[in-house]
């Protein structure tokens, strides 16, 4: 039958998650942060205390600042890696793995009421589900089966709060991740249950009505198991949006009523004894998509996402032999995913219910090996196997019911890597490494990456990197089949990145911090959706390339008094090389700032953090750039074992927007307005 | 671009005006509060360390030439800790004056009873080590694995927190008795094998 035109699946321009396809100010708070900066390294470092009088019960609880000092030696990681840590996530009352990585250099995320999208060195297109960014817990793959999702929102599987540290690792990871590590790989550790060390209670109330709640209980027994066990459960009623694009009497006047809910429950559990680490988990998220995204009803109830995904992990990590260490998982994981999504009938007043969806599941094997050759050669070389069992994808209309689209498709792939570090000079390390991947049907991709990291003094580092990476099609642009409507390519070549890039590191006096760096990128073969006009079917091909270029420079401060402050600057300009245009969401320059301090007055700890990014060129037009300043200030002595934190993000209540996919921007929503001022009241109890 | 609505009759909007306002005063004003544990650096912490150890550590009859010698921490560079030392130098200690010395070199090691190695000097751990030998010196390292260099006590930061790691056999070459109470609160690591990592 005729699929009813307003729907998602007979128009191509707006797609359902199913069919979300390519669309192709302010610094003044700069200059007060500055003077904060200036102004703490003035305060006298605290020395009324009686360093002696304490006993090592008092000392082994006392929180500290962890990165006070840099180590001497500078890493010779062949690329930029940004940490961050708990300690980090509890200065910044960070509430989301989206909200960690916004203030990494050179980062800029963007939420569109249903899902965050993180932007690297210029690139983000509305509506990629972070492919092209290797997503790791503990070393586990999360990036699912079918459309490669790399969650970072509420729907990002692990609560913030169990996070012991995030690793951004920017540039091209293919030649030892293989996949989807094209523009970077964020690697999130968990922490130990020996630093739980107990019973951990949180629960935090903030804006939109918003509530949360997490127990944890962990520790380390006597028998050498370290075990940890956490429950989270959110709930935000979500504030009623007003889009004024949507303005008329028929869409309530542009109000989508109760429809930005937001709602999840996650379990996580790790289990480590002498190597052997057991690791699951699994949350289940329920979103309202209030923006009528997939050309759906505006403001009917009934619209929302349901995204669910979990892991289980099993691994052992220990000594092979004296020289060689090794690390062996089994893994499996799936990424269910849910969209209900009303339409407009053929008859005034009707309305039809389309289910869209996916099943993605996938379990695999991996061995990495790391071996100290000689004095001068350390090898780390690996194998893994991906078996993607179920790529099943789904859209069907309930009543009257009609099936659009049913894939059922299976694939697998495996890779081998290795990569030498060889220290040429003492202070000369050549690092080259190279992984070959095999994902079937004649698709294959080798990856080379050679970094030569020179230290003229030790404190210093000068790394020249060059390296590619790539994305495989996955199984939603490769197989989707809704007969009449889109059509699967199985000839869609990976995409593929070349990097360059040139790093300069620098310590000074043990607590100054100095990084800079240029890049340049070439991107080619960017799977784009698009309808063919031989049959007017919907399908993907390798069509887009750009040219990024672009340069950071960096500066992290840790006083020996508590304060700490870091800040970058980053510049880039990402081309679409068919129009020789700017790309859309990328905007030209970025500056972050983190000031965080120790207990000032009444034992209170203050974390500041602003981010400046500049205007972006939407679908339509453009949007104008924004200055986001967040402050947290927390409390760890008003009572023994008890935390308190308030944070407020977004203190100067900026209105600012994200540019959204063509769908909607073709609906009149250029952009989607992100939150204005918001706020969150959080306690955190340890037995 | 606005799209938050204020119609939302079940809004909680607190006055935040003034409070924020506060908040960057304070920001702007506010200095490290001297006296609270939880205001201490994590220097002072090692430092608060380092004098709990003195208590916890025996050494051998004959290392103290009088019953009034002092204690002598050694510190293998010209400053250590940020200063933080100074909040423990000359205090008692054992029945001791602890006396700590700076920018001592590797070869008057025999004078010591503790070595703090700070972490500025990274590289030349190794050799102090092997320097200080058998000798009965207490050695404290401040980088990742100085225990299982063959140090006496790592100083870890784990979860925020400062912890120590002990390596026994550290303790038993340098002939010191390292009391049980400390050994439970620390993480215990050997030498490591051949040095491998």
């Amino acid at each position: 039958m005729a699929i009813p035109k307003q729907h998602a699946l007979a128009e191509p321009v707006s797609p359902t998650r199913n069919q979300r396809r390519r669309r192709s100010n302010r610094t003044a708070g700069g200059l007060l942060l500055a003077a904060i900066v200036a102004s703490s390294g003035a305060c006298a470092a605290p020395g009324a205390v009686d360093l002696t009088a304490l006993s090592l019960d008092d000392l082994l609880n006392v929180e500290v600042y962890t990165a006070s000092k840099f180590p001497q030696k500078m890493s010779e990681a062949p690329s930029y890696v940004t940490v961050v840590t708990a300690g980090d996530i509890k200065a910044y009352g960070y509430r989301t793995l989206s909200a960690i990585l916004r203030n990494v250099p050179g980062l800029y995320v963007s939420y569109d009421r249903q899902y965050d999208f993180l932007g690297v060195r210029g690139f983000s297109r509305p509506g990629d589900y972070n492919s092209r960014v290797l997503l790791l817990v503990d070393g586990n793959r999360l990036n699912d089966a079918v459309y490669d999702t790399a969650s970072i929102g509420t729907e990002f599987p692990l609560d913030i709060d169990l996070i012991d540290r995030v690793e951004f690792v920017a540039g091209p990871g293919s030649s030892v991740y293989g996949n989807n590590a094209f523009f970077g790989v964020i690697n999130v550790i968990t922490r130990s249950g020996k630093g739980i060390g107990g019973v951990e209670v949180a629960g935090s109330v903030a804006s939109a009505q918003t509530a949360k709640g997490r127990v944890t209980a962990g520790g380390l027994l006597e028998t050498g198991l370290d075990w940890i066990l956490s429950a989270t459960y959110y709930d935000s009623h979500g504030k009623d949006l007003y889009f004024p694009a949507f303005d008329t009497p028929e869409m309530n006047n542009g109000v989508a009523q109760g429809l930005d809910h937001d709602r999840y429950a996650s379990v996580f559990g790790k289990a480590s004894w002498r190597g052997w680490t057991l690791e699951a988990a699994w949350a289940d998220r329920k979103k309202g998509i209030p923006t009528g995204a997939y050309d759906t009803l505006f403001n009917d109830p009934r619209s929302n996402s349901r995204d669910a995904q979990g892991w289980v992990d099993f691994r052992y990590s220990g000594e092979l032999s004296e020289a060689t260490d090794v690390l062996a998982r089994v893994f499996y994981g799936k990424y269910p995913y849910d969209g209900v999504l009303p339409y407009a009938g053929e008859k005034p007043g009707d309305t039809i219910v389309n289910r869209d969806g996916a099943r993605p599941e996938w379990w695999g094997v991996e061995a990495k090996f790391v071996s100290k050759v000689n004095a001068t050669n350390k090898l780390v070389y690996g194998v893994e196997y991906v078996n993607n069992k179920r790529q099943d994808v789904f859209n069907y209309d309930v009543d009257p019911p009609v099936v659009y689209a049913d894939t059922h498709t299976q694939s697998s792939h495996w890779g081998v890597y290795v990569q030498d570090d060889v220290t040429l000079r003492e202070n000369l390390v050549l690092n080259a490494g190279v992984r070959y991947d095999d994902h079937g049907q004649g698709l294959s991709s080798t990856n080379p990456r050679v970094a030569l990291i020179w230290n003229p003094v030790p404190a210093a580092a000068l790394k020249l990197i060059y390296g590619t990476a790539f994305r495989a099609p996955n199984a939603y642009e490769r197989d989707y089949t809704a007969p009449g409507v889109a059509k699967p390519n199985p000839g869609l070549a990976p995409e593929r990145i070349q990097t360059y890039e040139v790093i300069y590191e620098q310590i000074v006096e043990r607590n100054l911090r100095l990084s800079a760096l240029v890049f340049r990128n070439d991107i080619k073969n960017l799977i784009d959706g698009s309808v063919d006009p031989a049959d007017g079917l919907f399908v993907f091909n390798n069509l887009g390339s750009v040219k990024a270029t672009g340069g950071m420079v960096g500066l992290e401060r840790n006083w020996d008094n508590g304060y700490r402050a870091r800040a970058s600057y980053s510049y880039q300009r990402a081309i679409d090389q068919t129009t020789g245009l700017r790309l859309t969401n990328s905007p030209e320059n970025i500056a972050t700032l983190n000031v965080s301090t120790p207990a000032l007055a009444l034992g209170v700890r203050a974390g500041l953090e602003a981010q400046y990014v500049s205007s972006r060129k939407t679908t339509l037009g453009t949007t104008g750039g924004y200055t986001l300043v967040n402050l947290t200030l927390r409390n760890t002595t008003l009572a023994k074992n008890l935390e308190l934190s308030a944070s407020v993000y977004n203190l100067l209540d900026q209105e600012y927007g994200a540019p959204t996919t063509e769908d909607l921007a073709a609906k009149g929503l250029d952009t989607i307005a992100q939150d204005k001022r918001t706020w969150q009241l959080k306690l955190v109890y340890r037995f | 671009m606005r799209s938050l609505s204020e119609k939302s009759k079940r809004a909680w909007a607190p006055p935040w005006g003034w409070l924020t306002n506060a908040c960057v005063l304070a920001l702007l004003l506010g200095c490290p509060m001297a006296g609270a544990a939880d205001a201490l650096t994590e220097s002072q912490v090692k430092a608060a360390y380092v004098f709990n150890f003195v208590k916890f550590v025996e050494w051998p009859a004959g290392v103290f030439a009088t019953p009034q010698a002092p204690l002598v921490l050694c510190v293998a560079a010209k400053e250590a800790l940020g200063g933080a030392l100074a909040a423990i130098d000359g205090k008692p200690a054992q029945g001791r004056q602890l006396q700590v010395r700076r920018a001592v070199k590797s070869d008057e090691l025999k004078n010591c009873h503790i070595l703090f190695v700070p972490e500025t000097e990274e590289r030349a751990v190794a050799e102090l080590l092997r320097k200080v030998g058998a000798l009965p010196v207490l050695t404290i390292g401040e980088h990742d694995g100085f225990a299982a260099a063959g140090g006496g006590i790592g100083f870890v930061i784990r979860e925020e927190r400062v912890q120590f790691e002990i390596n026994p056999d550290a303790a038993t070459r340098a002939d010191l008795k390292v009391s049980s109470r400390l050994l439970q609160l620390a993480t215990i690591v050997r030498d490591a094998r051949g040095g491998s990592r």
